[in-house]
């Protein structure tokens, strides 16, 4: 079934295939990868920090994967997580795959997931510059 | 009236210069009255605390909700996660 979570530091390779993921009846997988980008805004991006307030993002990343589920297809898998703490261009920050019997529901529900955690999911972006300063960013 | 501890992250704990506090509340809150408590320990940074959110044992609120010495209650600025 569903699994999400916070890990520290950047995602693991064996988070990034969607294994195990699929039941007999799934005939396609919708992924989607987050990764730090080394530009923002015109500015040099040298690292990311990110902050976490762990119990809750780990309760609502599980509340989503259900909510994906209600919205598109009750029988979808997904799992979902984020990393937290230092990360460097290039690396990982969020993974989410979805199985489904058919795609449209795979991708509607993967799109879906992405965007609530960028609404809702209570993660924060710090963004080190390579003039070395940096900003908390607002939304994203 | 219950004291309750007051969870700050990211930029509303940099700015605050601390990741908590202690405030008291009534035993019924909404997110204005949370903001109001904060306000008041905080008083230059009134606008960073208006632009927050606010979730109680893990859960955004909005209107009233039952507060007890238990309850953990946290500021959200606007998130950033992605």
């Amino acid at each position: 079934m569903h699994q999400c979570g916070i890990i520290d530091g950047p995602l693991p390779a064996t988070l990034l295939t969607p294994a195990a993921l699929c039941a007999p009846a799934h005939g396609a997988i919708a992924s989607f990868i987050g990764v730090v980008r080394n530009h923002h805004n015109g500015r040099g991006v040298t690292h990311l920090i990110y902050d976490c307030y762990r119990p809750m993002a780990e309760k609502l990343l599980a509340d989503l994967a259900l909510e994906a589920a209600t919205k598109f297809d009750p029988e979808l898998h997904a799992t979902i997580h984020h990393g937290i703490g230092r990360m460097d261009p290039g690396q990982p920050s969020v993974v989410i795959h979805v199985a489904s019997a058919h795609r449209v529901a795979a991708f509607d529900a993967c799109r879906h997931l992405i965007e609530r955690i960028k609404e809702d999911l209570p993660v924060w972006k710090q963004e080190f510059y390579d003039d070395g300063t940096s900003l908390w960013l607002k939304g994203s | 009236m219950p004291e309750v501890t007051v969870l700050y992250f990211a930029q509303a704990r940099d700015r605050l210069g601390c990741d908590r506090d202690r405030v008291t509340l009534p035993t019924s809150a909404d997110a204005n009255a949370v903001l109001s408590a904060v306000r008041l320990r905080h008083p230059n940074n009134a606008a960073l605390i208006d632009r927050c959110r606010v979730a109680v044992d893990c859960q955004f609120i909005d209107g009233p909700v039952a507060i007890s010495d238990h309850s953990e209650i946290a500021l959200i600025p606007p998130v950033s996660g992605g």
